[in-house]
Order: structure tokens, then C-alpha cells, then sequence
């Protein structure tokens, strides 16, 4: 019995195993013709006689049972060696394209003020001086309007310098209370290091009843805004001017490279400005014909963002569709 | 604006305040500070006074220069023109640092040993002013010889370039600037007293003006004689900071006394003016027919706040002029007129000071103190204009900012900006705008001032309740869509890009795509490249492709989704597709070789980013970008949304790309429809392949059309899976179509599916005469 025993664990296939199997088991296996001898034994030791014998089959089937579990895992084992991978070959490159850094920076912006409930309005790029300018108190001779800046058409039209016309034209086709923001290219006859002839720009518009809004909401509305932009930044607001508001401020954070201690890309000031808001000028709301009410606007660049946030050194770069860059997005 | 701490020094006492708390108060109140810059004379530059200048007997430009630099006589060798003994120089002694290791040593030139360097403004650190070496005067201090020079305040100052505001002419001077100082830090202006040094005469032996009763400018005429004026060094070096050192003494004295005090001064000479029988000089004002006042005598001399010109003369009496015009006035002519402007118009048009009494007071007390004459008297014509009030209601200025102010603070504020408050019987405020202060028109102009001086850090953000509003709208649902779009091409590969909206006319034209109507396109483009209008988003793609080909890349596939113009330039958003070289990356999966991207590979990514759509020839090609075997009209719904080819491969040389393909479609007409789920059959699917001899010029679209036309419920879905010829085939090609049949009622039985599969090849027979091989 020790014998087959040992013939059984030592077999090193399938195939051997099942070979023991029928010399023991089989029809003209050992055990088998043990079984065999039953019937010439006197009916006495009969009872003991197989009783022995079947715990005798037990021990070997279960032994075979045992090896061909080990041999099956064996099998396995060799077969999963065989599939095996240098898995460091792995080319970790995505194999995909990349989001725009302005678009992305222009969705973040535009999904921020969807949370808080402003609309999405959109005008056209071809404006006329009545939008662009007229209604937003910039008269022809204004200062601050330079033939310069403002690409033109051949038949007066122009290429909207900012989007300031899309709040004229919502306040036209639509009554207060306004709460919106107008994303969109805007275009200044401009080329240089930190020009380009077309950026983008965000602007915000908020209109309610008379006395309803002050310059305290906009700076609400504008300090929680940058820090969801930059973190945790200090806010620092400007008095300054603009036609279309009054007060006017801009708005600066304190520089998210030198951490305002002063470095090149704030010019040594500590600060980075970054919006322009104020308070609704009241010749605007007359402009559209609208009477008793209050408003707060602010507009920013999304270049400028996208260039801060993302730590992009040229601003041309931006509209040169190189791969270099745009792969970096990924 | 340039202000200088010195200079403000002598408008205002702002010795104990820092530069660095005045500029933040500066920008807090509304005045950007672009710049700070210190000027620093270096260490070693002392004061020498040249004792004796002797010519070099070696060579005719040198100098050999016995100068008392104090503690020692040095000689100095030197090559400045204007050196002269008994002046008094700026000396670099050896061991001085001037910059960038520029060391000053011990030196022999031509054979003539030299001990030190008399420099020039520029070495020194201070602005250009004459050539040659800086002559010292007593403008700066005390000279004491042997001193340092950078001990010296007055010359070691600190420089605040300030960014104005287009609004704020009233700060356009010295004053202007210590005017708004003294209101945030409470000091008032030091006195200014007038002085005058008169002249035996008075103005109107000397002067006669005629002024036309029309005209709109405020003018006052003094008369000086300069004979005996000095032009000491000080002024010299502010005048070279602001950058108006003009070679004309009297032009660098009216530049400095209009930066200081903002009035616009000019001066004419007597040998440009016409002088009558009594020896007068005469001036005729005259407003022209385009609204602008001039001054004449035998010739035009000036156009009241348009232009200056630089005064040349070296005549000994001046007529000196100070000249107010109201800015929107001026603007509206100098636009209506389309009139040229100089440089005197950036003040003018933002708004001089109007105070020209004080202004012309300022100039005269200045000259008087540099040795100048004055005739007494003068010839004045002010337009007396009332200034404008304004009702001030409290509560509303409140209501704007957003927290209270009290009535006293407000008060306070505007009257020391110059404001005349009282408050009236209603209680509201009563204002009176100083005329320097045009821009102040309505409260919102007067809360502005209200809000620059307490500071818009010490307003509480207070956040604004609102009402909740249902904000979808056709933008807001076209973002979605964009979104969607834009996040599927990216997963196919795409890199998402943004280009102007500009293109060369020349190359759209070459390519003949539509271009903007001649009558309404850019009027003043800013190049050649970019001087129209785009009608297609590709021409920028393809530049794109081709300028990251150069860099070495062999795969390139962008999208863009953007505003073209149609040729009446009416605005439509279409995404452009490009795909040019590889069609994946490079890698062990293909041995490093990719194999170019192919049509049918390049339209199953683009459907695959803007959804299902089918292909149909196109039976016009409308630009010469389309290659005319490979492309299509793409198809939603049986309507055209745009199309895609493949590159023309005479375009691709031009932009130096390898094989590329292209797509452009309206963004309006991609589908964005809510999808409706069909119920899933829960019986078992079979796939039956079909192998057809069609031929070659048989289209597959006819056969697709033929099968669907059975309308058979059973048939899931079919699509040709190869397609094989050879020379026995001939004509023909074989065909081989995969049919997945389903029925969502029962297990389909052999037969049945035989019995399907008769009836598709019956029907392709019958209607296309086509069969299995």
C-alpha cells in the first residue's frame, strides 16, 4: 500500500496519475481484484475483510484526489508563468488629444458662475458702435476710445472690442432683474509680447431694483470668485475707471509665484491685477431705456488666467496650436 | 505721470511718510503705481572743482585737468568739450564703482597720467542731459568739495511712475498728486506765495491783444524779460526725468512748471510777432470756422490746447501764455474735426488745470527767482464759467457703496478734495465740483470719490440675496452640447484648438473659398496674414499641422469648434477636424512604424466625436482643399451638416504635410436629441455572412439601401466586413456583409433564418441584378 502510495505523489502528469489510477482502481486493478476475493471468504471475516478494503479504496482515491489537485495547480501555475509580461514596458504616454488651456480655463469660469445662478448670454463678434460703445457711455471723442485699438469694417461696423455689448444687448431683448455673464473672443488692433490681435474675455452683468445692489455684493461676489480660482490669495481692489462704471475698481490678488514678496512676473509689485468691476454707470441704463434700477459688472481676461493658473509664460503661444504646449493638457 | 519724492516735497511735507506708504496710498485711492525707482549716485563720486584745464599736448581732444577733489589735487585727464576751469564737477575717484564693473583706476592716456573721471549725467545714474560733463550748481545744495555726491537728497531721488486713469486730468501735475496726498493724509499744501521780480515797464508797452469775443478759451498773457535768467541744475535733471530736456532753455521751463502745476503754459517770442508803429508786440485770438481757438500775429502761433510749438528763440522778451479749454469741448471738435494732435493734447483733452491765474503766477514767481523780469500786469481773457452743484442725497451714496457713511465723513471727504459742501433744507448735501474736477457729474462720480478715499478694503463684502430663476437657455444648452462634443473628440485623439478668427484673403482666394464681401470686410487689419475675415476654420488648422510637422512631429490630429463668416459675413459656429500622418502613436504594438491614418479610420473618428452620421459622394466640390475620390457630404437625418475628405494632395505639399484628412460641420445641425432606449430582445442573436459579386462601380450605399428597403424586422443591424478582387473577378468585386438577425419574440429556427436571408438575396437580385459568387 505504501508503494502505490508513493507511486501516486509521485506522479508528474495527468496523464500518470490516471495511469496509477486504473492499476489500482481500474477493472484489473489491485484493489479491484482484492474485491474480487470477497466472495470466497467465509462470510465471518467477510465483513472485516471489506471493511478493510474500503478504507483501503478511500486512502487512494482520496490521495489520487489530493495529487491531481496539485497537479491541476501545478498545470495552472506553469500556464500563468507563461503569460507572463514585463509590465514596465507600459507606454505611459495618453494616447488622447487635450482640452484647449483657454477653453478650459473659460469653462471652469462659466460653470463657477452657472453655480451661482448667472446666465449664459452670447452676442455676435461683428458689433456696431452703438453696442460696443455708444451705449456703454464711450462717446466718439471719449479718451479712452483709440481708433487705434478697434479693428473696423468697411461699412462702419466693428470688431467688438470687449464684451460689454452682450450686456447691451441682453438688457435690450430681455427686463431686469439680470443676472448674467457673456464669455467670447474680443478683438484690439494689437500684436506684440503680451498682445494679440484676438483674446477672450468673461464679462458679468447683475441687474435688480434701485438701491438693491452695491459696490459691498460685488466684492462679495469677486473675492469668492479669486479665491476659487487661485486659492488662498489676498484680494486687493483699486479704485479706478472705466466709462461704462462708476465706481470703477480693479481688482489684484497678491502674486501666485513670489507670494507678493515681489518677483518679474508682477513687475516687483507683489500683485497681479486680474479684473476690472464697478458699479453700473447710470448713462448705460439710460442707454437701454431702463429706469430705477441698480447693477453691479465686472469682465476679466481668460488669457491671463489660463496663463497665471497654468503657469504659461507667453501669451502668443496660446493661439500657435503647437503640441508642445497643447500636449502638456492632456 | 512721473512724480518725484523731492519734487512733491515741494507741494506737500511728506518727509516722515515713506515712499512705500505713499505709493500704497497711491494705488488704494485710485492712482496705479506702475513703477518705483530710486536714483542712486554711486559711492566715490565726489564733488571736484576744476582748478586749472590745460589741452593735451598729444592729442587735440584731451584735456589735463588739475582738480580740487578736497582732501587732494588730482589730475584728470578729459575728454569732454565742455570742461573749463572754475566749474564745479561730479569726479569718480580711483576705486569709484560706476555700474557694471566699470572701476575707475589709476591710468595713463596718451603718455598723461590721470588719477579719476569727470563723468556726465549718465554715468552717474541721473537722466541724459547735455553732452558732454555734468556742470554742478548750487540748485542741488550747498557744494562743498570733497563731498559725496550721493549725500546730496535733492539728486538722489526717488522716482513713482503713476498710470492714470483717462478720467483723471486733474492729477496730471505735481500738484494734482499732492492734492489727492494731502486729502488722505489730512496735511495741507504748503503756501504758495507769488513773488515777482518786476520789470521797470509794464505789459502794455510791450503788449497788445485782440481777442475775438467767440472764442472759448481762457487765456492770460504776462510779458518777461530773461536776459539776466539762470537755468540752474536742478531743474535740468527733473526736466530730464520727465523726459522734456529740450534743447530750448524756456521750452524746459514751461514743460517743468506745467508738470508742476498742471496749467498749460506757452511762450512766444518777440521776434515771431508782429510788432506795430508803438513797438508792441500784437496778438490776435481767433476762433476758425472749425471750432478751435487760435493765436496769430503775422503768422498762426499756436492752436489753444491742440498743439505747442517748441519755442527756439534766444530773444530776450517773452510773451508768455496760460491757456484753459474745456476737454469736451476740445475732444468733440478735435473729433468731429478729425484734427491732428500733439503732445499738449494728452493733458488737454483729460482736462489742464483751469486754475491759469495760478498757473501763470507759478511760471512768472519761477523765472523772477532764476533773474527773470516781469512787465507789471496783465492781459487776461477767462471765460467765467459757473461751477457745476450737485444735490446729494446720503442714503443713495450708501445704498451704492453698501455700508453707511456718515453724513460728517462724507462731508469731510469732498471738502478736502476741494469740494464747497452745504447741506440744504431737504437735508441732502449741496456740492460744489471745483473746476478742476470735470469728470464729477452725478452722485455716482461723487460716491466714487467717497469710496476711493475710505478705501474700498474697508467695505464688508456682503453677499446679495436673490431670487432663484430657471437660467437655461439656447447658449447655455449649446455649451452642453459643445462640451459633450469636445470631450468625445478629445478621446478619439483630437487636440482642441484656438485660432484667430482672422485668414489670409490670399490664400482663402487660392483655395477658392468664399471670402467676406470686399464692402464690408476689415477696414484696417493689423497683417497680411490676418486681413480678413475666415469662411473656414481648416486653412488655420492646416497652418497649425504644417508648423508642428517642422517640429518633428509625425501625428497630428486637431479639432476646432468656432465662429467663421459666410461672404456676407453673417457669424456661424462650425468645428473643423484635421488628421495628418500616423493614425496611432508610436510604439512596440506597431514596431515604431504606424501606418498612416486612412479615410474610412479617419471618418470613424470624427462620427465617432459628433455622432452617428452617413456619407454620401459629393456631387460638387467647393474648394480645392477636397480631394474629389475621397469625400463626402456627411449626412444626419438624410440633411448635409458638412464634410470630410481627404486632403488634396497638391495642398498637402504646399503646407509640406503628409497624407491628411479633413472635416468641417455646422455645429447648429449636429444632433443633440434626447436618446430613446428600445426594449432589449431577450431571445439569442445570429450573425449570417453574406459573400455578394457586385460591380466595381456599384455603389454600397445602392445595396444598403436595397436591404433596408425590406424592412425586415429581424435584421439588427449589417455591415460590410471585407470586400476582395482579382483578376478573374474582373469588373466585379466580392462583397461579404455580416447580418445580425434577432427577433424580440422567440429564438429564430434555422429555417426562419434561411428564409431571411432568400429574401435579401432575392430582393438585391431583383433590384441590382447582384448575387452570392
Amino acid at each position: 500500500m505504501e508503494e502505490w502510495l508513493k507511486k501516486i505523489n509521485s506522479c508528474e502528469s495527468l496523464e500518470d496519475l490516471d495511469i496509477v489510477r486504473v492499476d489500482i482502481l481500474g477493472k484489473k486493478g489491485i484493489l479491484t481484484k482484492e474485491f474480487a476475493k470477497l466472495k470466497d471468504i467465509p462470510t465471518p471475516e467477510k465483513k472485516a475483510f471489506a471493511q478493510n478494503l474500503n478504507e483501503q479504496k478511500d486512502i487512494f482515491t482520496q490521495a489520487i484526489e489530493q495529487r491531481k489537485e496539485a497537479l491541476q495547480a501545478q498545470a495552472l501555475n506553469k500556464q500563468l508563468e507563461a503569460e507572463k509580461i514585463d509590465v514596465t514596458r507600459f507606454n505611459s504616454e495618453l494616447d488622447l488629444g487635450a482640452e484647449h488651456p483657454v477653453a478650459y480655463t473659460m469653462d471652469r469660469i462659466i460653470t463657477y458662475f452657472q453655480n451661482l445662478n448667472f446666465s449664459v448670454e452670447e452676442g455676435p463678434l461683428v458689433e456696431d458702435e452703438f453696442h460696443n460703445f455708444e451705449a456703454l457711455n464711450l462717446p466718439k471723442y471719449h479718451p479712452a476710445r483709440d481708433m487705434q485699438d478697434t479693428f473696423y469694417c468697411k461699412d462702419g461696423k466693428l470688431l467688438r472690442t470687449h464684451t460689454s455689448p452682450v450686456q447691451i444687448r441682453t438688457m435690450q431683448k430681455c427686463k431686469p432683474p439680470i443676472r448674467m455673464i457673456a464669455p467670447g473672443s474680443v478683438f484690439r488692433r494689437d500684436f506684440d509680447l503680451t498682445h494679440t490681435p484676438m483674446f477672450n474675455q468673461i464679462e458679468g452683468l447683475v441687474v435688480d431694483d434701485e438701491d438693491k445692489i452695491s459696490f459691498a455684493n460685488l466684492k462679495h461676489v469677486l473675492v469668492e470668485f479669486l479665491h476659487h480660482m487661485f486659492g488662498d490669495v489676498e484680494v486687493r481692489f483699486r479704485p479706478s475707471f472705466f466709462p461704462f462704471t462708476e465706481p470703477s475698481a480693479e481688482v489684484d490678488i497678491s502674486c501666485i509665484f513670489c507670494d507678493g514678496d515681489g518677483c518679474r512676473v508682477c513687475s516687483h509689485t507683489g500683485w497681479l491685477e486680474v479684473l476690472g468691476c464697478g458699479i453700473v454707470d447710470e448713462n448705460v441704463f439710460k442707454a437701454v431705456g431702463y429706469k430705477n434700477v441698480s447693477g453691479y459688472a465686472f469682465g476679466l481676461g481668460i488669457e491671463r488666467f489660463a496663463m497665471l493658473i497654468h503657469k504659461i509664460g507667453d501669451l502668443r503661444s496660446l493661439f500657435e496650436s503647437d503640441i508642445r504646449l497643447l500636449g502638456q493638457f492632456k | 505721470m512721473i512724480v518725484t519724492r523731492q519734487w512733491l516735497q515741494e507741494f506737500i511735507d511728506i518727509s516722515d511718510i515713506s515712499t512705500d506708504d505713499i505709493c500704497k496710498t497711491l494705488n488704494s485711492i485710485g492712482l496705479e503705481v506702475d513703477s518705483v525707482q530710486k536714483i542712486k549716485i554711486p559711492n566715490d563720486v565726489v564733488i571736484g572743482k576744476v582748478l586749472e584745464c590745460k589741452k593735451h599736448p598729444n592729442a587735440d581732444k584731451l584735456n589735463i585737468c588739475q582738480v580740487d577733489i578736497g582732501e587732494e589735487t588730482v589730475q584728470i585727464v578729459c575728454g569732454a568739450k565742455n570742461v573749463a576751469s572754475g566749474q564745479f564737477v561730479p569726479v569718480a575717484t580711483v576705486g569709484c564703482v560706476l555700474g557694471n564693473d566699470f572701476i575707475i583706476k589709476k591710468a595713463k592716456l596718451r603718455g598723461v597720467e590721470s588719477l579719476g573721471m569727470i563723468c556726465s549725467s549718465t554715468e552717474i545714474g541721473l537722466p541724459k542731459l547735455n553732452d558732454g560733463i555734468l556742470i554742478l550748481d548750487d540748485s542741488i545744495g550747498k557744494l562743498i568739495i570733497g563731498k559725496e555726491l550721493n549725500e546730496y537728497k535733492l539728486l538722489n531721488d526717488e522716482i513713482i511712475e503713476i498710470e492714470l486713469t483717462a478720467n483723471r486730468g486733474d492729477c496730471l501735475s505735481i500738484n494734482g498728486i499732492a492734492r489727492e496726498l494731502g486729502t488722505f493724509y489730512n496735511i495741507k499744501l504748503n503756501n504758495f506765495e507769488k513773488d515777482l521780480n518786476y520789470h521797470n515797464l509794464s505789459i502794455g508797452q510791450v503788449l497788445s491783444v485782440d481777442c475775438d469775443s467767440k472764442t472759448d478759451a481762457s487765456l492770460i498773457f504776462k510779458a518777461a524779460n530773461i536776459t539776466e535768467m539762470t537755468f540752474p541744475l536742478l531743474y535740468n535733471i527733473r526736466v530730464g526725468i520727465i523726459d522734456k530736456y529740450f534743447d530750448n532753455k524756456i521750452s524746459r521751463l514751461l514743460s517743468y512748471a506745467t508738470h508742476s502745476i498742471g496749467v498749460i503754459l506757452n511762450a512766444y517770442s518777440r521776434s515771431s510777432t508782429n510788432n506795430n508803429k508803438n513797438n508792441q508786440f500784437v496778438l490776435n485770438i481767433k476762433k476758425e470756422d472749425n471750432g478751435f481757438d487760435c493765436v496769430y500775429s503775422n503768422e498762426k502761433l499756436s492752436c489753444i490746447g491742440i498743439d505747442i510749438k517748441e519755442f527756439d528763440s534766444t530773444d530776450e522778451e517773452i510773451i508768455i501764455e496760460a491757456s484753459y479749454v474745456n476737454p469736451e469741448l476740445l475732444a468733440q471738435r478735435v473729433y468731429d474735426n478729425n484734427q491732428k494732435t500733439g503732445e499738449i493734447y494728452y493733458r488737454t483733452s483729460r482736462g489742464s488745470e483751469p486754475d491759469i491765474q495760478k498757473g501763470i503766477d507759478y511760471f512768472t514767481t519761477l523765472i523772477s527767482t532764476l533773474g527773470a523780469k516781469i512787465f507789471k500786469g496783465n492781459e487776461s481773457f477767462i471765460d467765467e464759467v459757473e461751477q457745476t452743484t450737485l444735490n446729494i442725497n446720503t442714503k443713495k451714496v450708501n445704498a451704492i457703496i453698501g455700508q453707511t457713511v456718515t453724513k460728517t465723513k462724507i462731508e469731510n471727504i469732498l471738502t478736502s478734495l476741494g469740494f464747497e459742501v452745504k447741506i440744504s433744507e431737504s437735508g441732502t448735501l449741496s456740492v460744489k465740483v471745483p473746476f478742476f474736477r470735470h469728470d464729477i457729474k452725478n452722485i455716482a462720480d461723487v460716491t466714487e470719490e467717497i469710496v476711493r478715499i475710505i478705501g474700498i478694503d474697508n467695505i464688508k463684502a456682503k453677499p446679495l440675496a436673490i431670487d432663484e430663476v430657471n437660467r437655461i437657455n439656447q447658449t447655455s444648452t449649446n455649451l452642453i452640447k459643445k462640451t459633450k462634443i469636445r470631450t468625445r473628440a478629445i478621446a478619439c485623439d483630437f487636440f482642441e484648438c484656438v485660432t484667430y478668427v482672422f485668414s489670409s484673403k490670399e490664400l482663402l482666394e487660392k483655395y477658392n473659398f468664399e471670402v467676406v464681401n470686399p464692402k464690408k470686410d476689415i477696414l484696417n487689419p493689423i497683417t497680411n496674414e490676418l486681413n480678413t475675415f475666415r469662411t473656414t476654420l481648416l486653412l488655420n488648422l492646416l497652418e497649425a499641422a504644417s508648423n508642428n510637422f517642422k517640429q518633428g512631429f509625425k501625428k497630428v490630429d486637431f479639432f476646432e469648434i468656432g465662429t467663421v463668416f459666410d461672404k456676407d459675413r453673417n457669424e456661424s459656429k462650425k468645428i473643423g477636424f484635421l488628421s495628418s500622418g500616423a493614425k496611432e502613436k508610436e510604439d512596440f504594438s506597431n514596431s515604431g512604424k504606424p501606418q498612416n491614418i486612412t479615410f474610412f479610420e479617419f471618418a470613424q473618428k470624427v462620427s465617432n466625436a459628433i455622432g452617428k452620421f452617413e456619407l454620401q459622394p459629393m456631387n460638387k466640390i467647393t474648394n480645392s482643399f477636397i480631394h474629389p475620390y475621397q469625400s463626402a457630404n456627411i449626412i444626419v437625418n438624410g440633411k448635409s451638416i458638412g464634410y470630410i475628405s481627404k486632403l488634396h494632395p497638391s495642398v498637402a505639399d504646399d503646407f509640406d504635410l503628409p497624407d491628411s484628412f479633413i472635416a468641417e460641420i455646422d455645429f447648429d445641425k449636429i444632433s443633440n436629441d434626447l436618446i430613446q432606449a428600445v426594449n432589449i430582445s431577450k431571445y439569442q442573436s445570429v450573425r449570417r455572412d453574406l459573400s455578394l459579386i457586385a460591380p466595381k462601380s456599384l455603389e454600397y450605399a445602392d445595396i444598403k439601401k436595397a436591404i433596408n428597403n425590406i424592412k425586415i424586422e429581424e435584421i439588427k443591424q449589417f455591415n460590410l466586413v471585407d470586400s476582395y478582387t482579382d483578376e478573374k473577378l474582373d469588373e466585379n468585386e466580392s462583397l461579404t456583409i455580416r447580418f445580425i438577425l434577432q427577433s424580440t419574440t422567440k429564438t429564430l429556427e434555422d429555417d426562419e433564418i434561411n428564409s431571411i436571408m432568400n429574401k435579401i438575396l432575392e430582393t438585391l437580385d431583383n433590384k441590382l441584378g447582384i448575387g452570392i459568387r
